[in-house]
């Protein structure tokens, strides 16, 4: 079921009044069985898979509960990782590696004979599956007690707003507030409509319409010229942004309603004045996943330089990898590794220069141009992420700076026509004026001036405005939520 | 008081987002889909020839010295004839009945009609693919004139509410026949990983997926097929229906001499059911050899082998059409 579909603007009222009528202690079964549904609108039987990831996570952490000796709870803790971790293989990455391996024997003229599996991808398997993880890995370390009630805890995993793509909730978070009552609170369901609202307006406008033009360039790089590459990539830059975080919108808004509170999953992360930062801001839950399970583990910056860059490396490709079954995002997540890492190295260098040209005491435009900068590295990385194949990719990387004379849109601008897709581009290019502008304001926090809280009619006229433009302006054309295929 | 408070200002905010969409409708109208405003503006009232079609009759290789579409080539030969076509990629017999009873409701006659029956979307590859289902157009088309409807068509599709009935598990899980042997499901088919798109396998594997399934007379199509002549008649349009041409050289090779064998039987039961409703129907499923088929250029992931000709091809098959055409008229067209 999409968030925006009719389907969900049924679903979710209905989920909300039946909610708050019952009685407190029937609605942990009532969300559980509507998460159910929910996930079943996509591939049904893919539940049986939420069923056995939260079947055997329960069962190892109260089996790790149990026991106190560290040996016997890693049996539990590796029972937990290989289920998990042997599903999201199958399922995403058994094709992969398959292929990747034939394409390595093929090379070298070896035989290489194992077919592919012909499944296709459970949606939300990467989410649900590092959320089941963190919490068998809470349990394994003592910071999280065994949650004993199983209809609880599968609920944990399949919570609907979060379910297939989250932000990826810690069981510390999320599960005791399955226990909290929540009465009605006026001013909590308007704030979480008021984010889903924000969050559809996002997806629905921005993300969509901008996803038109990226996608025909991006499906057919060599029929377009450097500017339009240019231009495509910057507008994925925002696509994706306004997608994911219009979902996160749309999923923090929702458990709001409810009584929930899901993490925040971005924060203007093309404020950003330098990769770590980005990466502080940028698919937060997601970010701190890996720090906490993986980056600390493996010693984090309390190590040698050379151990740290490592560390840095591997959570960079896992992230990748992560997000897909793809060389493209295994250097996507390279690249970003190798910008973390210079970004560490060239800091006092860094420094230096701003002092020797003096860009210290204009803190507004240094300031300025580091966000500049740090935003063209991340759409730099973002072809790597968005094109269909690493040869695509590589064709785009190599004409982003020819031809912008002979460009369609540039050709059908200077003579007043229009191309099949041009329409899209103007009003793309605005969209993302007007998104930059009201990022700006709510960084500043300008939303909640006085004005805006005070004149009811103001808000209003707001709340209407983006109804009306979602509703008449919104694209028609199916377009997924770009995260579900992760 | 805080639930009453919130429900009351909730459905004040609903109602006058209800009467803002009716006045934003009367400013700025939004428009149908795109082929029922053409078929609304660009058919007159009385019209010669009209020819719907999918991508078969309209697409041309990079190297052909004519782009015209069958239809252009056609008009070419009636000059003196109003001729207008509709085509889009991927469209079929369902959407064309659905177009005719539009064109019939809005009182627009017309003498000549012409429709491709393109035997690829037969195959669940098409007839259950979800994105070639056209629901929005569709609906609009048999609600054009309601208001109401016209004020939320918009709001409607944004939220998806005209997605296919046929959904992606229903298309995922469709069961792919080689004949009456069945050979996997469509899934199974979509997520076959090949080394080369050019390879014999990947070929053949398409050419099973598109066109060896055992066409029964009860397919939905054919349903629509029989209703778009039992309209024509009613409505004295003469409607010319001929079977698109297929690189039956390529699937013989990819798949064996069976393959001709299978179009051969499939036509045949569209011939059958049409010839016992009194109507004929152009058969050119065999007609072209392989180098008349474009699709070899193009081959990809999302093209593989098609019903896409080459310019000498397209002129084939237009001259076809004339020959018929000129039946009709010959006959004194009623």
């Amino acid at each position: 079921m999409l968030f925006n579909s009719i389907q969900f603007l049924i679903f979710f009222p209905v989920v909300v009044i039946v909610y708050f009528l019952i009685d407190q202690k029937y609605r942990w079964i009532f969300l559980l069985v509507a998460s159910y549904y929910f996930y079943m609108c996509w591939e049904p039987g893919y539940l049986l898979l939420i069923i056995l990831s939260t079947l055997i996570d329960y069962f190892a952490a109260i089996m790790m509960g149990r026991h106190s000796e560290k040996s016997k709870r890693k049996i539990y803790l590796i029972l937990s990782l290989f289920t998990n971790l042997s599903l999201l293989a199958i399922f995403k990455y058994y094709n992969f590696f398959n292929q990747s391996i034939g394409c390595l024997f093929n090379y070298f003229h070896v035989d290489y004979k194992f077919s592919s599996l012909n499944l296709l991808l459970p949606v939300g398997i990467s989410f649900y599956t590092f959320q089941t993880l963190s919490y068998s890995i809470d349990v394994y370390r003592g910071d999280k007690e065994p949650e004993k009630h199983l209809g609880m805890f599968a609920l944990y995993v399949a919570f609907f707003p979060q379910l297939v793509a989250g932000p990826i909730e810690r069981s510390t978070r999320l599960l005791p507030q399955f226990y909290k009552k929540f009465n009605f609170d006026y001013d909590r369901v308007v704030s979480g409509l008021r984010l889903m609202l924000w969050g559809m307006f996002k997806k629905v406008v921005i993300a969509d319409r901008l996803a038109i033009f990226v996608d025909k360039v991006y499906s057919k790089p060599d029929a377009f010229t450097g500017l339009e590459l240019n231009l495509a990539t910057i507008f994925f830059a925002f696509q994706i942004y306004c997608d994911f975080s219009g979902y996160s919108d749309i999923a923090i808004g929702s458990a709001k309603v409810l009584g929930f509170d899901l993490m925040k999953n971005f924060n203007k992360p093309y404020f950003a004045r330098s990769i770590p930062e980005f990466w502080s801001r940028w698919h937060i839950s997601l970010t701190t996943w890996f720090k906490d399970y993986l980056y600390i583990p493996l010693g984090g910056n309390k190590v040698s330089a050379k151990r740290f860059y490592f560390n840095v490396l591997v959570v960079f490709l896992l992230s990748g990898l992560w997000h897909g079954a793809n060389w493209t995002f295994v250097i996507w997540g390279f690249l970003h590794a190798l910008y973390y890492i210079f970004s560490k190295l060239t800091r006092n260098l860094r420094s230096l220069i701003v002092k020797i040209v003096k860009l210290n005491k204009f803190p507004v435009i240094h300031s300025f141009l580091q966000t500049v900068f740090t935003f063209i590295l991340v759409c730099f990385s973002w072809i790597f992420f968005r094109a269909n194949s690493l040869k695509d990719a590589i064709y785009i990387y190599s004409h982003l700076f020819f031809n912008w004379n002979k460009s369609s849109v540039v050709l059908s601008f200077m003579a007043g026509k229009t191309t099949e897709y041009y329409p899209n581009v103007i009003p793309s290019i605005y969209l993302i004026m007007f998104f930059v502008v009201v990022q700006y304001f709510q960084k500043h926090d300008w939303f909640k001036c006085s004005y805006f809280e005070r004149y009811i009619a103001l808000r209003w006229s707001i709340y209407l405005l983006l109804c009306l433009v979602i509703m008449n302006y919104g694209v028609v054309k199916i377009i997924p939520f770009i995260y579900f295929q992760f | 008081m805080n639930l009453n408070r919130f429900i009351f200002k909730l459905l004040l905010i609903l109602l006058v987002l209800l009467l803002l969409q009716c006045v934003f409708y009367l400013i700025l109208p939004q428009e149908f889909p795109a082929i029922v405003n053409m078929l609304s503006k660009e058919l007159q009232k009385e019209n010669d020839i009209v020819g719907f079609g999918d991508s078969s009759v309209y697409f041309h290789a990079k190297e052909d010295d004519i782009d015209k579409s069958i239809f252009k080539i056609l008009s070419g030969f009636y000059p003196q004839l109003s001729l207008h076509e509709f085509n889009s990629p991927a469209y079929h017999l369902d959407l064309y009945e659905n177009m005719i009873r539009f064109f019939i409701a809005e009182h627009k006659n017309v003498k000549i009609l012409i429709i491709p029956i393109n035997m690829r979307s037969f195959s669940p590859q098409w007839n259950m693919n979800p994105g070639y289902q056209f629901e929005e157009e569709n609906i609009a088309m048999k609600n054009y004139n309601n208001w109401i409807f016209r004020v939320f068509y918009k709001p409607l599709a944004v939220f998806k509410l005209f997605l296919p009935k046929i959904k992606d598990h229903d298309y995922n899980n469709a069961i792919v026949y080689n004949g009456d042997k069945a050979v996997g499901r469509v899934k199974e088919f979509l997520s076959r990983r090949y080394s080369d798109w050019k390879s014999e396998k990947y070929i053949k594997d398409k050419f099973i997926f598109h066109y060896m399934y055992s066409l029964g007379k009860e397919h939905r199509k054919i349903s629509s097929m029989l209703r778009i002549n039992k309209m024509a008649k009613l409505n004295n349009i003469n409607v010319i229906f001929y079977v698109t041409p297929i690189d039956y050289e390529s699937g013989n090779k990819a798949v064996g001499p069976e393959f001709q064998r299978r179009i051969n039987d499939n036509v045949s039961v569209i011939k059958k059911i049409a010839s016992k409703e009194g109507f004929d129907i152009i058969d050119l499923s065999l007609t072209l050899k392989a180098s008349y088929f474009s699709w070899r250029t193009d081959l990809k992931g999302d093209f593989s082998p098609n019903e896409h000709l080459i310019d000498k091809g397209r002129l084939f098959v237009a001259n076809k059409l004339k020959e018929k055409i000129d039946f009709i008229f010959d006959g004194g067209l009623h």
